[in-house]
């Protein structure tokens, strides 16, 4: 499915979010994919050149994402994007989504320790997740239109 | 990847045993059946003619009851017997009598089968009138000693090969070759009708037995019998060598060969069979590159020494060897098979061998100031000062005379360094599946009827005979090259390998030795080891050539029954894939590893020598690891030996392609950037359905996180398959 150029990015991850909740995944898959979202719907894909959507802007976040040494995902994402170049990215305030990739009650043990579940897989299968991330992107994102 | 299957077919089978009711295959077939027991029971000219064809009807599979209800084979129509023993110029009376019982007996009859190929009934006697040399080695089955061991046994089998040669040459028979055909006759014809059909011609150099086998599904089969003592051809399943007749069994340590009863003297034949063994093995030993020499040796030629002390050629026969009573008394007495196979380990047991072998462990008079000349420290005599492996040998002063000869620093071709030796053997597996075709048109008696089957199958002496044969045929299918054989030279293993510092270029090279009369092998270079492993274990195409492997049970056809079984063959195998080229040559890896055999099954297990230092023990799971490894490893982009390194060390299918894809070749404008090329390897490899396949992302996840609990358990198991991928050293 191929949603409107004019949606905002915004909206867009809205329903990549949609579509990741009406899955049957584990919840710490969930939650790692939702990170990964996180960063690549901030990518400003007007600013991207082909030859760079061909690979190189799944490759940098890929590299960025590995090379962290974040203790939390929050911290992570905001790693990435900090070295993302920043003409290529829409620098702004993550908005509600980012509440997704927090654990959502501090207290609880479950919520944590699916969290921390979360940042393993992200750091240890950054690139499986970011393939099945790519899922809901295509399903959900048109890339290539600006 | 197509793989060949072994399948084998003889003829019809010959014999079905047990009493009253028979219940048991004798899987032999009808023509391995009548040349062994002329090879066995004739006593003369005409008796060698008469065995050749005196069950040749047995193919009509007539079986009825007689009057006390046991049941028969029938198989001599008197008229038939007559017109085809007529049409040869011999007689048919003997033929026509040989199943009479002994009070009805002329003294022109045959002797009976009972006293000659039959341990009939049981399984542990070879017949009481038969005749046998056996060769016996007196040591240990070690590895250092196997090739030297092939080597005499190939001169042995030679020797007996050309001694009974001789012998039916003097019977004067005016034919070499005995060629057993078998038509299918689908018509509804009448037993005599068949059985008129039936013929026996002398043409050329060639006696020509024409069977008819009543039935439309069977399939025309040809066996020929080569009588000229020429060494079986590799080539021509269907041809069977004299040598191939006489093995009637063979394992690391002792063969026991025919010695026919139409051999006047056979004293002066075992005499003169060990002369020429001994003049033959020097000649062999030189074609193999072995010297039998050691610059601490106090006799110059080590041979004699070997032949004297731990090799042993005796006649099996009264009064040499008695023949024992059996558990039941009516039944002839025999040789019993056991004792035979035993007959090594009876001569170690010797008291007077007080000491034993630092090397193979084998029982000797005692080495040091009688075999060499040793200082104060025996090791580095024996072997040289830089000798490492030293928690392979024992402590002690004695080294045995085949040992000492592995020693030599001038044997380090084929005596140690990456090897291959592949040697026939008669073991066989058990259980022997089987399955009837069709019960035959003339079983009137239900001797084969599929409402009451045969229990099992059973091994006398011609099974071991026939085993043997099909080992041999087994390795040759196994081993993926061409054989340049001269009359009675041993072979070249040919290998078309690149010429070194000639680009593209390519040429025949000599890579291993092939021992025509015993069919073994010895591969002694890397390339052509590597790729016999890579064929016969990996199931890997040759230039085209059928594939065979070894993880399969061979079929024999035995009308009516088709049988699965498991023969076998002896095996020393050690692959060189991860060694230092230079410290491999030096180093003794023959002392880590033992010689194995190899039975053809789904469920063989193995050890192999991967370097100088790991063992591993390979099995069908191994071997569909490191395929299932090696396919994913093919990713283009990815560099195969750090990809599977990247897979044991845990990373999942994916990552280790991300991870292990090289950066672009230098000197090329490369269509992308290493990053983006990586990601590419990884998607790429992430579309495979045995990483994460197609479909939703749960199903792809599900998938990715199955696939990779399943690769890294396999990995775990195998921690060694990294051996089998790393990158080529210099001089490999």
């Amino acid at each position: 499915m191929t949603t409107q150029p004019e949606k905002t990015p915004d909206q867009r991850l809205q329903e990549a979010y949609a579509e990741l909740d009406k899955t049957a995944l584990e919840p710490d898959v969930k939650i790692a994919v939702k990170a990964i979202l996180t960063i690549r719907q901030a990518v400003h894909w007007a600013t991207v050149n082909e030859e760079e959507r061909k690979g190189k802007v799944d490759a940098t976040i890929v590299k960025y994402i590995r090379a962290s040494s974040a203790q939390n995902l929050p911290t992570l994402v905001d790693e990435v994007l900090d070295k993302l170049p920043f003409d290529k990215i829409f620098w702004r305030s993550l908005g509600d989504f980012a509440l997704a990739i927090y654990p959502q009650v501090v207290a609880d043990d479950k919520a944590r320790t699916q969290w921390e579940r979360a940042l393993t897989r992200v750091k240890r299968e950054t690139i499986p997740l970011f393939l099945i991330s790519k899922k809901f992107y295509r399903d959900t994102y048109e890339e290539i239109a600006p | 990847m197509p793989k060949t299957a072994f399948t084998f077919n003889l003829g019809p089978i010959s014999r079905t045993l047990g009493k009253p009711v028979p219940d048991r295959i004798g899987f032999a077939s009808l023509p391995v059946h009548e040349i062994t027991t002329a090879l066995l029971g004739a006593r003369n000219r005409e008796e060698f003619f008469d065995w050749l064809w005196h069950d040749a009807f047995k193919a009509l599979f007539t079986c009825s009851k007689n009057q006390c209800g046991r049941t028969s084979w029938l198989h001599l129509p008197k008229n038939e017997c007559q017109r085809l023993a007529s049409a040869v110029g011999v007689s048919a009376q003997r033929v026509m009598r040989h199943h009479r019982r002994l009070e009805d007996r002329e003294p022109t009859d045959l002797v009976s089968e009972s006293l000659t190929v039959t341990n009939e009934f049981e399984q542990l006697y070879l017949g009481e009138q038969a005749r046998f040399v056996q060769l016996t080695f007196k040591c240990q089955p070690a590895a250092s000693t196997l090739v030297l061991r092939l080597a005499i046994t190939e001169a042995f089998l030679q020797a007996v090969n050309k001694v009974v040669a001789q012998a039916i040459v003097d019977l004067g028979l005016p034919f070499t070759q005995v060629k057993y055909v078998f038509q299918p006759e689908p018509r509804p014809l009448t037993e005599g009708q068949i059985a008129a059909s039936y013929d026996m011609k002398v043409r050329g150099s060639t006696l020509w037995i024409i069977h008819r086998v009543p039935s439309a599904k069977f399939e025309k089969t040809c066996v020929q019998m080569d009588l000229t003592g020429a060494p079986p051809g590799r080539s021509t399943p269907q041809v069977i060598g004299l040598s191939d007749l006489l093995t009637v069994y063979r394992d690391d340590l002792t063969v026991i060969a025919t010695l026919p009863l139409f051999i006047a003297d056979p004293d002066v034949a075992v005499k003169e069979i060990e002369r020429q063994m001994l003049a033959a093995t020097p000649d062999i030993l030189v074609q193999m590159g072995i010297t039998t020499t050691h610059k601490r040796a106090i006799v110059c030629d080590l041979l004699d020494v070997i032949f004297d002390e731990q090799v042993e050629v005796r006649p099996v026969y009264e009064p040499h060897v008695s023949n024992e009573p059996r558990s039941d008394p009516q039944r002839p007495t025999g040789k019993a098979i056991h004792k035979l196979i035993a007959r090594p380990h009876e001569l170690m047991a010797d008291s007077s061998l007080i000491s034993h072998c630092l090397v193979c462990g084998s029982p000797i008079k005692g080495g040091k100031g009688r075999y060499f000349k040793s200082g104060k420290k025996a090791i580095e005599d024996i072997f040289s000062g830089r000798f490492t492996d030293l928690e392979h040998v024992s402590f002690g002063d004695d080294i045995c005379p085949m040992c000492l000869v592995y020693a030599s620093s001038d044997n380090k071709k084929l005596m140690r360094g990456s090897l291959a030796i592949l040697a026939p053997s008669t073991s066989l597996q058990a259980p022997v599946g089987h399955c009837l075709i069709e019960q035959p048109r003339f079983d009137r008696a239900g001797r084969f009827d599929p409402t009451t089957p045969m229990v099992k199958s059973v091994v006398t002496l011609q099974e071991m005979v026939l085993l043997t044969l099909l080992s041999k045929r087994i390795l040759a299918g196994l081993v993926p090259f061409e054989v340049s054989q001269g009359s009675d030279e041993i072979g070249n293993v040919m290998l078309l390998k690149p010429v070194q510092g000639k680009k593209g270029e390519t040429e025949n090279t000599v890579v291993g030795k092939y021992l025509p009369y015993s069919g073994a092998y010895c591969l002694f270079d890397i390339m052509a080891v590597n790729r016999f492993y890579s064929t016969a274990f990996l199931g890997q195409e040759q230039e085209g050539r059928a594939v065979y492997d070894v993880w399969q049970e061979a079929r024999l056809t035995a009308y009516p029954f088709e049988i699965t079984l498991s023969p076998s063959f002896t095996m020393l195998l050690e692959l060189q894939r991860n060694a230092d080229f230079q410290a491999h040559a030096q180093a003794h890896t023959l002392l880590k590893v033992q010689p194995t055999t190899v039975h053809l099954s789904p469920n063989l297990a193995f050890h192999v020598l991967v370097d100088n230092s790991v063992q591993e023990i390979v099995d069908k799971e191994y071997v569909d690891t490191a395929q299932f490894l090696g396919g994913l490893a093919s990713a283009p982009g990815a560099n195969r030996y750090e990809f599977i390194e990247a897979l044991l060390a845990g990373d999942d299918p994916i990552t280790a392609a991300y991870e292990t894809t090289g950066p672009p070749k230098k000197g090329r404008k490369p269509a992308m950037e290493w990053d983006t090329m990586k990601m590419v390897t990884a998607e790429q490899i992430s579309d495979r359905e045995e990483v994460m396949g197609q479909g939703s992302p749960e199903e792809m996840w599900a998938t990715f996180v199955e696939r990779s609990e399943k690769i890294r358990a396999m990995c775990q198991a195998h921690p060694t398959l990294i051996h089998f991928h790393k990158p080529k050293k210099r001089g490999g």
